[in-house]
């Protein structure tokens, strides 16, 4: 009989991360600062990237939007923790308007949020960027897979989910081994903030192995933009810390995997209670 | 003001391509952010090229059905419950840190997990009391040793250190 494995033993998380939106893209200035965030990441980032950013207009010249450039400009980097083969197991993230730690090495909660929250605190200080780009919003996504032991035609959503799961519709549990399902909500957290969540749940082929995946992306708006690295990380009377949001965002993703599997995978993933 | 899903579309993604129309509706605008050059990618770093439970599945599997009927002379074929404890092991291995160990089966009736690196070598077996024991060693470290540890204990965290990938 087929039934579902957490991706690699007791894990079912092949990677998460904690974010910081921006109201403003990284400009060239973060390349003043680009140096000193090689040297501070030296010894648990080996690898360093420089990211480029570039615009490019397919449209007659008059039309070009201002503040656009075809010339590449330095504008965030990328610092990888390799593995012994080479692949990625941690990845500190300046890009667009968002910095991000993602982890592929999970753990737990206890071991892995001290360290983002360590990382993300020291790449501000160096950046210096929240006085001219405000922070807007915490993000904190998993992405847990499960991967199919038995036959691909013997898949079943069913054999992962509750049948009364309010986040995937019902017509999925008995569809085999091919379909997926998204959806967005809202929800308020404390203070009256609405935190958007997002769930990408989808089922199919992966190399030669069936199985699912389920993305979750949670997005804390922030009552008011942040303007200092202290405000973000410390929080004030208006504002919850960076760790106090992170944990309730922790807290819903737990919800959505408790609401959604059975109780058999919850247990051999530590979420039974 | 809340931002929408499409917003967020993109958010935390390594690359991304987006098509929209320009200001005064002449031109199409495409942006672009990578390291080095324009493409498309998924938008996370975590490999779809490996399944490590399912490959020791795998693997107990196919132990599991070549000595099932195999008739060895002065050998003890392992018991169906030394197959379970082993696969229950499994899922209580912190597969995404610590290597993946090479599984055998002793002519005692053991099902063998072995991870052995450069410095560092870890032994350990079953045989179907539900139960396992282990010896591990490593450079520059005291040797531990295990007796009679219940499956669903695990293998303790200091031995994961031994063979952690990370």
């Amino acid at each position: 009989m087929a039934r579902y494995l957490p991706f690699a033993g007791k894990n079912s998380i092949v990677e998460m991360n904690v974010a910081i939106q921006f109201a403003l893209q990284f400009d060239q200035k973060i390349g003043d600062s680009i140096e000193a965030i090689k040297a501070e990441f030296a010894g648990e980032f080996p690898k360093f990237e420089p990211l480029q950013m570039v615009s490019i207009n397919l449209g007659p010249q008059q039309f070009m939007m201002p503040g656009t450039s075809s010339t590449p400009t330095l504008s965030g980097f990328n610092l990888t923790k390799p593995r012994a083969d080479g692949s990625a197991v941690r990845v500190l993230r300046a890009m667009s308007n968002v910095l991000s730690v993602h982890f592929l090495e999970y753990t737990s909660w206890q071991e892995t949020k001290p360290q983002a929250i360590g990382y993300i605190t020291r790449c501000l200080e160096k950046l210096a960027v929240l006085d001219r780009s405000p922070a807007t919003s915490i993000l904190l996504r998993y992405i847990d897979r499960f991967t199919l032991d038995g036959a691909p035609k013997d898949a079943n959503a069913g054999i992962l989910f509750r049948p009364d799961t309010k986040f995937v519709p019902a017509r999925i549990l008995d569809r085999g081994n091919q379909w997926h399902s998204n959806s967005g909500w809202f929800e308020p957290l404390p203070g009256g903030t609405l935190t958007l969540n997002q769930l990408s749940v989808s089922s199919g082929m992966i190399e030669t192995v069936g199985g699912v995946i389920v993305d979750h992306n949670s997005v804390y708006n922030l009552p008011n933009p942040c303007k200092s690295t202290e405000e973000l990380i410390r929080g004030d009377v208006n504002q919850l810390s960076l760790e106090a949001i992170l944990d309730l965002q922790h807290k819903s993703n737990a919800g959505v995997l408790k609401n959604l599997l059975q109780q058999e995978m919850l247990e051999m993933i530590g979420l039974k209670e | 003001m809340p931002q929408t899903n499409i917003d967020f579309r993109n958010i935390l993604s390594s690359g991304y391509v987006t098509f929209d129309p320009g200001p005064t509706g002449g031109g199409l605008l495409i942006v672009d952010q990578t390291p080095y050059a324009i493409y498309v990618s998924v938008p996370t770093n975590y490999a779809l090229a490996q399944s490590p439970t399912k490959e020791l599945f795998d693997r107990l599997g196919e132990l599991k059905r070549k000595y099932s009927t195999a008739s060895i002379p002065q050998s003890t074929l392992p018991s169906e419950v030394a197959f379970q404890n082993a696969q229950d092991f499994v899922l209580t291995l912190p597969l995404n840190r610590i290597l993946k160990p090479t599984i055998h089966v002793a002519s005692d009736g053991e099902v063998n997990f072995q991870w052995s690196g450069s410095d560092f070598q870890i032994d350990l077996g079953f045989y179907g009391n539900d139960k396992f024991s282990f010896y591990a060693e490593k450079k520059g470290c005291d040797p531990i040793l295990g007796d009679e540890v219940p499956v669903k204990d695990g293998i303790p965290k200091n031995v994961v250190d031994f063979a952690t990938a990370v």
